[in-house]
Order: structure tokens, then C-alpha cells, then sequence
């Protein structure tokens, strides 16, 4: 803002005029970024800090906003050494299947975060519903959604827009400080994934959270992939295979659930609608692994 | 009154309050009041806001309050729009001098 500007309350102005834009256009809350000197400003303005880095912060205007997807996300089973792994599952293959397995016998209770952020070919509710399926029968996993909040395009924009990322300015920082914040409330101790030799973006974050995470408590585990026939298992390979109309072919890369699922023509034709929809702009996930 | 949407009034210019009203199920009414004069006016600011819901018969919402230090004729007025508005009612019935 212009120094003969500053100090006149124009950024309350634009604040108002923003908040009233936003609930007429249906969106009902809103985050902001700033610098960590702003946090005080906007902090009168009604906004409260989700999480931060040092050279950013995360703000939303509901203050019980975080604490309440947390305290949805908190389950009264969970006891002693708690993990947690967050997944796209865009759709869920044995490989996630695999890490979910290896994952849960390393901890007493795993939460299984599932990305809520509908911008895969999959729809959220779809891919949740599969996972709950195919994973239900771990009785120490208890499945959750990502929110507004984590691997969502507040916390982590570049996960949703991998073709224009290099590996090495991935912007992740504030993604890892929410999940820190998320660990102390839940109490989780170790967070696992999947190698990655494939996707920058995702290989970028694990060297992020490699060397983050430690600070906050936390032990990283990486956990090596499924391969079948030396290949890796992936979410990739499915959707291409789905994509090129051999839906039938990835049989032995999903659980039945998944199979069954794209079983239904309905579900085809939505997953190839999406696919070209989300295609266009830019915005489909074009390369996923089993360690999301 | 039964609340449909999410619905703002107010501005957050001086000595006005911007009131956001989101319906809920249940919970009650939930207050976040931000104000410049928290200290001094906050506990009346919060009664004001809960006696206007009260008297439009709310029972139920998230209520986030930036107040920048406004008497409480406006703060009931505020609060009574933007609770009219979440209603879908922009028909409220108005009085002058309460």
C-alpha cells in the first residue's frame, strides 16, 4: 500500500468490500496470506492464524475455524503412539492399500487423512467412500478428511497445479507448519508416506517434512512402494488405464471396492468428464503415487 | 427465525461493527467478537448481539463480530440485518429510539 495512503483505514475498507464480495458469491469464509508484522493488523480486522512460517502466515476469518475441523478430526479411540498419513487416493490402489497396511502396524491408532479439496478426477466424496471401504477393516485406522485446511489450495496451491512446478521452489512450508499444529493437538508422533521417485512435487515435500518435522516431534517414516512386476504401483497408472477405456485392466492394481466402483458405467463416463474438465484449466493431478 | 444462508452487514470502518451470521443446527449461538474496545465494551457488545438474536428468536448460529467501536444502537442494527438477511427476510420490522 502507498505510504500517503497507510494509516487510513483503506485495507478495513478493502477487507469489508471483500467479505460482502465473497458471501454473494457463496464463499463464506475466506484465508489470507501475509507477511508475520501484519498478523497484528489483521488480527483487529477479525482474522486468526491458522499456521505459519517465517516468511508467511496463514489467516482465516472464523476464529474456532481450525480448531473445530481439528476437534472433528479427533477420535476418542485413539491411545497410545498415533500416526497419521494423508492421501488423494485418486482412486485408492492396493499400493495405498499397502502403505495404509505397513503404516497401521507401526502405531497403535493411524488417522488416515483423505484430501477433501475436489479438484481430482475422482470426486472427495467418492474417493473417501472408497478408501473407508477398502481400509474399514483395519480396526486401528480411523479415517478423516483433509479440510479446508491441509493439502488444500490454502495450505499447499502447489499440489493442485504440478505441471507448472519445479521441484525446487515447491511451496510447502505452510502445509507442513498446519499439520504441525494439527499433531500437537491430536498427539501424533510419527507421519508416514510413501517413497517417491517419480513426482517432484511430492518428493519435494517429503524432503520438506524430512527435515521439519523432527523439530515439531515428529518422526518422519517412509515407507518403499508396491511395485507389481517391478513397476510401482500407482494412481496414475489407473486413471490412464481408466482414461483409455481399459477400465477392466486394473483389476489387480485396486481393492474390489475400487473395481467395483468403475464397475458402474455412471462412474466412468463422471470420472472421464472430470478428467477432460479439470484438463483444460490446468488443474488435474497428473501424477500421484502411493504415498498420497 | 430460521436461518438459510451466510449473510454479512456492517462495515469495519470506525465506529461500526461488521456482522457475519452463518446458520447452524445446533450449538447454541456461538459469538466471535473482535473489537477495538474489547476491554472497556466487550461484555456489552456480546450482550447486545445475544439479545438481538434472542428477540428474532435465533437459536442456533456462528456470529463473528469486528466491532471498531460502535454504540449499541448500531450493534443491534447490524446484528438484526444481518440476521434478516441470512433469513432471506429483508422485510424486518424497524423501530426508531429503543
Amino acid at each position: 500500500m502507498r505510504p500517503d495512503l497507510q494509516g487510513t483505514g483503506l485495507i478495513a475498507h478493502l477487507i469489508t468490500h471483500l467479505q460482502q464480495e465473497a458471501i454473494s458469491r457463496g464463499a463464506n469464509s475466506l484465508f489470507l496470506y501475509t507477511k508475520p508484522e501484519n498478523r497484528r493488523q489483521f488480527a483487529e480486522l477479525g482474522f486468526s492464524q491458522v499456521a505459519g512460517t517465517e516468511r508467511v502466515l496463514l489467516m482465516e476469518d472464523r476464529r474456532g475455524g481450525f480448531a473445530a475441523w481439528a476437534s472433528d478430526i479427533q477420535d476418542a479411540r485413539a491411545h497410545g503412539t498415533i500416526g497419521c498419513l494423508a492421501a488423494n487416493c485418486d482412486p485408492m490402489t492396493l499400493g495405498h492399500r499397502y502403505l495404509i497396511e505397513r503404516a497401521a502396524a507401526q502405531c497403535d491408532t493411524l488417522y488416515l487423512l483423505v484430501v477433501s479439496e475436489d479438484r481430482s478426477a475422482v470426486p472427495a466424496a467418492h474417493r473417501r467412500l472408497m478408501v473407508e471401504q477398502a481400509a474399514g477393516d483395519l480396526d486401528n485406522v480411523i479415517v478423516a478428511g483433509t479440510g479446508r485446511y491441509l493439502i488444500s489450495s490454502a495450505s499447499f496451491p502447489d499440489y493442485f497445479l504440478k505441471e507448472k512446478t519445479e521441484a525446487g521452489t515447491v511451496w510447502c512450508g505452510l502445509d507442513i507448519a498446519v499439520f504441525c499444529r494439527l499433531a500437537e493437538v491430536l498427539g501424533i508422533s510419527r507421519r508416514f508416506v510413501g517413497t517417491e521417485p517419480l513426482c517432484p512435487v511430492t518428493a519435494a515435500y517429503n524432503r520438506a517434512m524430512a527435515e521439519a518435522l523432527p523439530r515439531a516431534g515428529v518422526e518422519l517414516v517412509e515407507i518403499p512402494r508396491l511395485e507389481r512386476n517391478g513397476v510401482p504401483i500407482s494412481a496414475t497408472a489407473v486413471r490412464g488405464l481408466i482414461a483409455a477405456g481399459r477400465w477392466r485392466e486394473i483389476r489387480p492394481l485396486v481393492p474390489g471396492a475400487v473395481y467395483d466402483y468403475f464397475s458402474n458405467e455412471e462412474n466412468r463416463s463422471l470420472f472421464l468428464r472430470r478428467c477432460s474438465d479439470f484438463g483444460k484449466t490446468g488443474q488435474i493431478i497428473t501424477q500421484e503415487t502411493g504415498g498420497r | 427465525m430460521d436461518l438459510k444462508r451466510t449473510a454479512v452487514a456492517g462495515t469495519m470502518e470506525s465506529s461500526d461493527i461488521m456482522v457475519t451470521v452463518e446458520p447452524r443446527e445446533s450449538g447454541g449461538i456461538v459469538l466471535e467478537l473482535t473489537s477495538s474496545v474489547m476491554k472497556q465494551y466487550g461484555r456489552r457488545i456480546e450482550q447486545v448481539i445475544r439479545e438481538t438474536a434472542a428477540e428474532l428468536g435465533v437459536e442456533n448460529a456462528l456470529i463473528c463480530a469486528v466491532d471498531k467501536g460502535a454504540l449499541d444502537c448500531t450493534v443491534r442494527a447490524r446484528t438484526g440485518a444481518a440476521l434478516f438477511r441470512a433469513a432471506e427476510q429483508e422485510n424486518g420490522t424497524w423501530e426508531v429510539g429503543r
